[in-house]
């Protein structure tokens, strides 16, 4: 699904965060990304759905080459992505949000299905509600419900678990566990706590100094992993 | 870096020509030219002071022509005997009439960069207000002669003789030189790196630990400083004084000589305000009301296309010492 | 009465003026300086098509089509090449706004023109005479404003436009093309203005500064209300248009700007997120 080829990518005046980065996502898998802070995990996010532009390598999503295209068309082709920090539009209500994420994308009508609503209730009961009146946790769950919502093939998403109490982050790792197993998502998640990972996740990845270090981990036991965990995550 | 050293040194060459050659116009050019190119002298001047904030801090403001006109009338108003117990002496009106826009400047930043201090479009709004209200201000002023301005603004004189044309040309050339070299001083200074600093990212230096309102206020207030001199210099030729002095016509005018001339390079915004005026008046004739149009694409191209203006790169002086690489 | 109604008729047409601004400032973070100048351009569509004979009514339906082809040039060849230098975006701007104003200047001469009221007479509306052209202006606007508001906030184009304005990064991450929507936002604002412009010229000498007479009071407006906001300007507007018509009953119109203008840079001082800003969530 897929394919990243020696990417390279980084921010004005910030120098190079990404340098020779290879990772490939097969259809329907549920690979976690793993790393220190600063090591580029959010940059991979970006660079991958078009809101940094990559300077070096490729791109390839479903086979096809989406390196040159801007994030709407990204977005477009079927790239779903959950930004750390959310991002929900915290001005509208919930409905609105979730609108948001299907309104632009070609032949989806914008009503909102109903098993998307039947898989976070309380998005469903607080339709009405202003999106920055929820809970931390109902947030998280607003924005992947959002990029669900455009009925992406490729899920991102980026610290899911940042800032939510742990009984939430299980219930949302669960969740996107139900989806990939049962609509044949694929997602890529960076992620640092291992309780989104352990047990969820089908394999992991490795990011250090902006490179894969290693991939194709199993993502279960890794909180057992007493060597790896110290060299990649400091732990 | 051998190819940046050189630029460095075609700018210091180029600089010194632009001197020589402005020196030599003084004895080439008859005195009715010349006694114009004095006044685009002036307009030089205060292109400098607005190169150092803009150009050097970021500063936009739309409201340059406050301080220009303030000594402009400050000068007049002084030599006139307009005002109780300063006689009509030259210098007692130009100390009055730089110290007024200099007071008016302070005043200004005062008012914006406190706090929090205001964004560069709330900023370039509020200045441009302040132009508004300023030309409207002294239009309904009685006192400073409304609409229709003061006459009879005295020239310099030496000996009781009104200074004729050549000597004139001279002593604006040795004023503008002046200033070109304190303006360069400052943008070459540790200060001067501090407000490029503040152009590119204010909060980054804020965070540094400079104190970036007081930084910002001392180029304010030395920019409104010398737009008071060149005004009072321009009300000392030119004879008279009118509200369009003060409005919102002659701060956009200042900045289209800036930003064709070259920005971040003093002598090029000088260069930028003589060679600009000097078009406006001989094709001015010629294109008529095409001329403004012609500006206006030029200007506008500058601003998309060229950062450095038309002669930016050719005055850029090379880096000083310390922050030359070795 | 009257003093309520020529507050209203100067309300709705800086907000004609006023949405069309604030659409482009919170979509691309340009400042347009030459937006003043749309106005002029619809005014004189009308001057010119009134002058080769044909109707007012013709002219207004064309002047926001003129209005927004300019505006799309514009966007075209000027705003989209710089709209992340927020600084060079106000200089090129005003930059058109003289080519503009120079441009009405060669073609039409720099003195005023007057456009012959197409519905001349007064009507009586609770018990005052008042003109039957400004009673239209007002209707005309006030709908218009309306509708745009109400498209804003109820319609998925409006939900489009408030995404993007919200967090561009985002709203385009989830698929919305936004530069397509910065170049029909400007185009529309600019017809907006345009089509204010040619529905003024009746009551209004058309010269080419009349565009500049209203570029301060309705940035001013804007920074009152609070940049990031749709409904913010609507109460700058009102403060602005309210205290100008109040003043102006005791005053010449020289020193009402002068106080208006003066008592909005205090407030944009001390409220440089304007008035309306949300303390932090």
């Amino acid at each position: 699904m897929l394919e990243i080829r020696q990417l390279a990518a980084g921010y004005p005046g910030g120098g190079r965060v990404l340098d020779g980065l290879d990772l490939s996502v097969p259809e329907g898998a549920f690979v976690a990304v793993l790393g220190r802070n600063g090591m580029g995990k959010t940059t991979l996010m970006r660079a991958i759905c078009g809101l940094l532009r990559a300077s070096e390598g490729t791109i390839g999503l479903g086979g096809e080459d989406i390196t040159g295209l801007a994030s709407y068309a990204r977005a477009q082709r079927g790239i779903g992505y959950v930004p750390q920090g959310r991002e929900i539009f915290g001005d509208f209500t919930v409905a609105e949000n979730l609108t948001i994420g299907r309104i632009a994308k070609p032949g989806l009508s914008p009503a909102v299905p109903r098993h998307l609503l039947e898989l976070f209730p309380i998005l469903a009961e607080r339709s009405r509600q202003r999106a920055g009146s929820l809970s931390g946790g109902q947030q998280q769950q607003l924005a992947i419900a959002r990029a669900l919502a455009g009925e992406p093939r490729l899920l991102l998403l980026d610290e899911p678990a940042e800032g939510i109490q742990p009984s939430i982050v299980q219930e949302i790792a669960q969740k996107l566990r139900e989806i990939v197993d049962t609509t044949g998502l694929t997602v890529l998640m960076a992620e640092q706590n291992l309780a989104m990972v352990d047990g969820w996740a089908d394999s992991l990845a490795f990011v250090d100094h902006g490179a894969i270090a290693e991939s194709g981990v199993a993502a279960a036991g890794i909180r057992q992993d007493q060597s790896r965990l110290s060299k990649y995550l400091s732990i | 870096m051998i190819g940046a050293k050189r630029e460095g040194r075609t700018g210091l060459i180029a600089t010194g020509l632009c001197w020589i050659i402005l020196c030599g116009v003084g004895v080439l050019v008859d005195d009715w030219l010349l006694a114009q190119v004095a006044i685009y002298l002036c307009y030089g001047i205060f292109a400098m002071g607005l190169s150092l904030i803009w150009g050097q801090a970021g500063i936009l403001s739309f409201g340059q022509a406050i301080f220009f006109g303030a000594g402009a009338y400050g000068f007049a108003v002084a030599t006139l005997d307009m005002l109780p117990g300063t006689g009509t002496g030259i210098l007692t009106g130009l100390v009055f009439a730089v110290g007024l826009a200099t007071v008016l400047a302070w005043a200004l930043a005062w008012l914006t960069f406190a706090g929090r201090g205001l964004s560069g479009a709330h900023f370039a709004i509020v200045t441009l207000c302040a132009a508004a209200v300023v030309e409207i201000a002294v239009t309904r002023s009685g006192f400073l002669g409304g609409y229709n301005g003061l006459f009879g603004v005295a020239p310099f004189t030496w000996g009781g003789e009104m200074i004729a044309e050549r000597p004139m040309y001279y002593i604006m050339l040795g004023v503008a030189f002046a200033v070109f070299l304190g303006v360069t001083a400052i943008v070459r200074s540790p200060y001067g790196t501090v407000l490029e600093a503040i152009r590119d990212d204010e909060n980054r230096v804020a965070h540094l630990g400079y104190e970036t309102r007081r930084l910002k206020t001392v180029a304010f207030v030395i920019a409104g400083a010398l737009s008071g001199l060149s005004g009072a210099l321009f009300a000392a030729q030119f004879g008279f004084v009118s509200p369009s002095l003060l409005g919102f016509a002659l701060s956009t005018q200042v900045l289209i000589w800036v930003a064709v001339g070259g920005r971040a390079v003093p002598l090029a915004a000088m260069v930028g305000a003589l060679v600009v005026s000097g078009a406006e008046n001989t094709l001015s004739n010629t294109l008529g009301d095409l001329w403004l149009l012609v500006i206006g694409v030029i200007f506008v191209v500058v601003v998309i296309a060229a950062k450095n203006g038309l002669f930016g790169t050719l005055f850029r002086l090379p880096p000083p010492k310390r922050l030359r690489k070795t | 009465m009257e003093l309520f109604l020529d507050t209203l008729n100067y309300f709705s047409l800086l907000m004609l003026v006023v949405l069309g601004l604030v659409v482009i400032f919170g979509l691309m973070n340009v400042i347009n300086m030459a937006h003043g100048e749309f106005l002029l351009v619809g005014a004189y569509t009308v001057v010119g098509i009134t002058g080769a004979g044909y109707s007012f009514w013709l002219a207004l339906a064309l002047a926001p089509v003129a209005g927004a082809v300019v505006g799309l040039l514009v966007e075209a060849l000027v705003v989209r090449r710089i709209y992340h230098r927020f600084l060079d975006t106000i200089l090129a701007t005003w930059g058109v706004s003289l080519i503009l104003k120079q441009g009405v200047i060669l073609v039409f001469g720099p003195t005023a023109q007057s456009v012959a009221n197409p519905l001349p007479g007064v009507m009586n509306v609770f018990g005052v005479d008042y003109p039957r052209m400004r009673l239209l202006i007002m209707a005309v606007a006030i709908l218009l404003t309306l509708v745009l508001y109400i498209a804003m906030f109820r319609s998925n184009l409006g939900l489009r436009l408030r995404a993007v304005i919200a967090n561009r990064d985002m709203a385009s991450a989830l698929g919305l093309n936004t530069r397509r929507m910065d170049m029909a936002s400007f185009g529309l604002g600019a017809a907006l203005a345009g089509f204010a412009g040619a529905i003024i010229s009746p009551v209004m000498s058309v010269d080419p500064q009349m565009g500049a007479g209203f570029l301060i009071p309705s940035f001013l407006s804007i920074l009152i209300g609070g940049v990031n906001s749709l409904i913010g300007p609507l109460f700058g507007v009102a403060a602005i248009s309210g205290s100008s018509n109040l003043i102006a009953g005791w005053l010449s119109q020289a020193d009402t700007q002068i106080i208006v203008f003066l008592m909005a840079m205090v407030v944009i001082r001390f409220f440089p997120e304007g008035i309306l800003k949300r303390r932090q969530k």
